[in-house]
């Protein structure tokens, strides 16, 4: 996997966007994984679809703190993965 | 798959970035954490967390100087150099 963004804010989605476009047009393989309040951009449904066809994962215990009762769209996943998709990476973009 | 240097930067939540640094060893990374912007809050949850840090052999430093009496606390050119020599720098 060439890049891996990392999503803690929930303002980063605007920066997120864009970036996982660019990353399509450049064909560069991606996956993202959202944490803490950056769960909160996952309520963007033209961020899920740019991210459609990509990994993107987000932290349970987040998604439940900031989006509780609601249905998770993405993969459910922990700070295990997160330490996972960081050794699989290449490049890291911290958002 | 590689074991890597990652620098975790506390400045928003140094709960949530105690907790993201420690799993992130899960796959054997090594973690750097630096606690920044303000003194990390007196709290349970947060003596919890140092806790688990010190399980997982990560010894915090601070670039907020009212923390310097227990934390190595890092100038400009220290964080910069932190920053160089992580294959990783995320910022929480």
């Amino acid at each position: 996997m060439k890049l891996l963004f990392h999503v803690t804010t929930a303002e980063s989605g605007r920066l997120l966007k864009p970036l996982v476009m660019a990353a399509r047009r450049a064909n560069a393989s991606f996956a993202a994984f959202f944490t803490h309040e950056g769960v909160k951009t996952l309520e963007d449904a033209d961020l899920l679809a740019a991210l459609a066809g990509s990994r993107a994962v987000v932290c349970e215990e987040s998604w439940h703190r900031f989006c509780p009762g609601r249905e998770c769209l993405v993969e459910n996943g922990s700070q295990t993965i997160n330490s996972a998709l960081m050794a699989e990476a290449e490049r890291v973009v911290s958002l | 798959m590689s074991e890597k240097n990652i620098l975790v930067l506390a400045r928003r939540d140094h709960a949530e970035a105690m907790r993201v640094a420690a799993g992130l060893t899960i796959f054997g990374h090594h973690v750097d954490l630096v606690f920044m912007d303000h003194p990390v809050e007196e709290s349970a949850e947060n003596a919890a967390n140092a806790e688990l840090l010190e399980m997982c052999d990560i010894a915090p430093k601070t670039t907020v100087a009212a923390m310097a009496d227990d934390l190595p606390l890092l100038d400009a050119a220290a964080l910069a150099t932190a920053m160089q020599s992580a294959d990783i720098t995320l910022s929480l």
